[in-house]
């Protein structure tokens, strides 16, 4: 029984690694606001997708974020604030012109993630790819620990081991 | 007083050959099935060595039988909660290569090989896979070899003794063994019964012989690691476990089980036992070396008047006791006392018992006198098998039980060569059985249970009386078109 304790807790770890990153404190600043919306905690008024769907932003941990568009960590610098308006105003990208040409985002939203996403590039400009390493690493570790616990529980041959044990000690010249 | 009548067997070791008879004859009758090559209801195993399947005793390895688990009484697998956590997957069983993967030969190949240059052979084919193996296991591979550094170096009774016990047992001039044949203990506290999650297995009222319902069977095979004696088996074609059924349908046509049937040498003895059904509990919570003792005093006198009334008021039909009566089991195991439980400290109180064997005994000859009474017990030399080693096998340790029990023996073998060849003296044979406790008549009535009894005193079948059982639930015309060898009822669906 206490296998099956040892795979409880370390599930338990798994998880707590996983979803650590994410903070879900409540703001009420522009950026505050901004991060809820790029997140999706609140709702853009129109109910178009949060970016966090479909893009990445660095700080936001392993389960959150995703790769189906571009990372957005370096949109503010590579951009500028105009450029990132732009952007926001009419999102004229094939994947994205489907789903906000009907639910386009309104002014104060187009403002808050604008300053969301200054606050996100002061903060760290690049993602941190040593941190995802890390995280990989220890996930990896945790699944081979369970794999191996599991594998301890397999049945165990009884009549083979005599049998090995005495061929061992005759080639090591023990017996004849 | 809770009576119940057992129908329960005694195995005389002294006088097995080990010829595997009595599992060729279980093996045509009951075995002899896709997925059922590999059971042998009936084995018969070389002692000292590992048995079939390997090291079957030590439970260290495969948690079968009850321990106890402070005042009470627990499988040695886990309680309830342990069993349901590993239901799915239970690691305490015996592998394919513990018990042996069954082979036959590709015998047509020798006919039917083309002409060619070489002799045509037949391979070796697992009989479960069907492709070639090696084979590297039996049921009785290690049968005979008793100094076998393998085999019966690693027999878990043979372990536990000290090495000089372990250097005496395999000296070359003084090499012994025995013949121990195995059936299902049919026991009262059984294991397998208590560990199986569909509750499928069941101790028949009426006469004690545990059974499991292939209509319940689930196939979970908690029996196979619950039993102590590794006596029920999984059968994979089926996927239901099954387990000696003690013939059960010859018993009940008046017939002898097909070991007991077929046994050359005469060791197998049947007989109905009547024991205390109130006293199980308390018994099997005994020290390990007051259980041979213990177990055999839950077992009553037929001839007792209050055992008689008391039976009379649990139901017990007359015609049952006169058979308890008559019963040499009942002989062999109370009033005699010299046959012992197998393994009596896996606490599930076996119900078959065994006659320790005495072996030919290596006699000192001093100034050309053999001195047998007064030596043979003062000397561990002078038994071919360390005592220790009989006690682990039959009394749980206990070497009082044993010594007991050889004291008869070899007092049955002093007075019957003062008989038979008339060189000992009057006072030497006289000793011995007052040594052993026995009068000359009980000497007398041994050693004629032991060699000169036809199969019916040996097997006193009770009459099974199931006419009556069977006329209580259903027509019997009916019942005889319904039941029996090949009534196939699809399993009651609960989900």
């Amino acid at each position: 029984m206490s296998v099956n304790r040892w795979c409880c807790l370390c599930s338990a770890v798994l998880a707590l690694f996983l979803f650590l990153p994410i903070s879900l404190a409540a703001a009420t600043d522009d950026a505050g606001r901004g991060k809820e919306l790029f997140v999706g905690s609140m709702a853009f008024e129109l109910g178009g997708a949060p970016c966090l769907a479909c893009h990445n932003l660095s700080g936001f941990g392993l389960s959150a974020g995703a790769n189906y568009g571009p990372d957005l960590s370096t949109l503010y610098d590579n951009y500028g604030p105009d450029g990132v308006e732009g952007v926001l105003q009419s999102l004229a990208f094939p994947s994205m012109e489907a789903i906000y040409s009907t639910r386009p985002l309104n002014e104060t939203e187009r403002a808050d993630l604008l300053a969301f996403l200054k606050q996100a590039s002061q903060l760290s400009a690049t993602p941190e790819t040593g941190k995802l390493a890390q995280q990989v690493l220890i996930g990896l570790i945790v699944l081979l620990g369970l794999t191996f616990l599991i594998g301890k529980r397999r049945m165990r041959a009884t009549r083979q081991p005599l049998i090995d044990r005495q061929r061992n000690l005759i080639n090591k010249g023990g017996l004849q | 007083m809770n009576i119940r009548a057992q129908v329960s067997s005694v195995f005389h070791l002294d006088k097995c050959i080990g010829c595997h008879t009595c599992s060729i004859a279980c093996k045509n009758i009951w075995t002899d099935r896709k997925g059922a090559e590999y059971m042998w209801w009936n084995n018969v195993e070389t002692k000292p060595g590992t048995g079939y399947p390997t090291k079957w005793e030590d439970q260290k390895q495969y948690k079968g039988g009850w321990e106890k688990a402070g005042s009470d009484l627990q499988l040695k697998m886990g309680n309830k909660s342990a069993l349901l956590g590993r239901i799915f997957h239970n690691p305490d069983l015996p592998t394919m290569d513990d018990y042996y993967e069954p082979f036959t030969f590709k015998y047509q190949d020798l006919t039917n090989a083309p002409a060619g240059d070489d002799q045509p052979t037949a391979r070796p084919v697992s009989m479960v896979s069907g492709k070639p193996m090696k084979i590297e296991a039996g049921p009785n591979w290690d049968d005979d070899l008793s100094g076998s550094n393998i085999y019966a170096a690693n027999d878990p009774g043979v372990v536990q003794l000290s090495e000089e016990e372990q250097q005496q047992m395999f000296a070359i001039e003084k090499m012994v063994m025995f013949y121990l044949p195995r059936i299902c203990n049919h026991c009262l506290n059984a294991g397998c019964v208590a560990g199986c999650p569909s509750g499928a297995i069941y101790k028949r009222g009426e006469d004690g012989i545990v059974l499991i319902s292939q209509d319940k069977c689930r196939g979970w095979r908690m029996c196979v690691s619950a039993c102590p004696y590794k006596k029920t088996y999984y059968g994979w074609s089926t996927g239901k476990s099954e387990k000696c059924i003690l013939c059960y349908p010859r018993q009940e046509a008046g017939e002898a089980p097909g070991c007991f049937h077929s046994c050359v040498g005469r060791i197998r003895y049947l007989g109905v036992l009547l024991y205390d059904a109130d006293r199980i509990e308390a018994v099997a919570k005994l020290e390990d070396k007051e259980l041979a003792a213990a177990q055999r005093e839950m077992i009553l006198d037929p001839f007792d008047p209050e055992v008689i009334a008391a039976a009379k008021k649990a139901g017990i039909a007359t015609a049952v006791m006169d058979a308890a009566r008559k019963s040499p089991t009942y002989k062999f195991v109370k009033e005699w006392g010299i046959a012992l439980p197998l393994h009596p400290e896996f606490r599930t109180l076996p119900m078959l018992f065994y006659v320790p064997p005495l072996l030919p005994i290596l006699s000192k000859e001093q100034q050309g006198v053999q001195k047998l009474a007064d030596d043979f017990f003062t000397s561990l030399e002078q038994a071919r098998l360390p005592l220790k080693y009989l006690a682990g096998l039959f009394a749980g340790g206990n070497e009082e039980e044993i010594k007991a029990v050889y004291r008869k023996l070899i007092a049955v073998r002093i007075q019957r060569r003062n008989v038979t060849v008339g060189d000992l003296d009057n006072a030497e044979v006289d000793k011995a059985r007052e040594i052993a406790g026995l009068s000359t008549e009980t000497i007398e009535a041994i050693f004629r249970m032991t060699s000169l009894t036809s199969i019916k005193q040996r097997i006193v079948i009770p009459p099974m009386l199931r006419e009556q059982a069977i006329e209580a639930g259903m027509d019997p015309e009916a019942y005889k078109q319904e039941m029996g060898f090949g009534s196939r009822k699809a399993p009651k669906r609960r989900w």
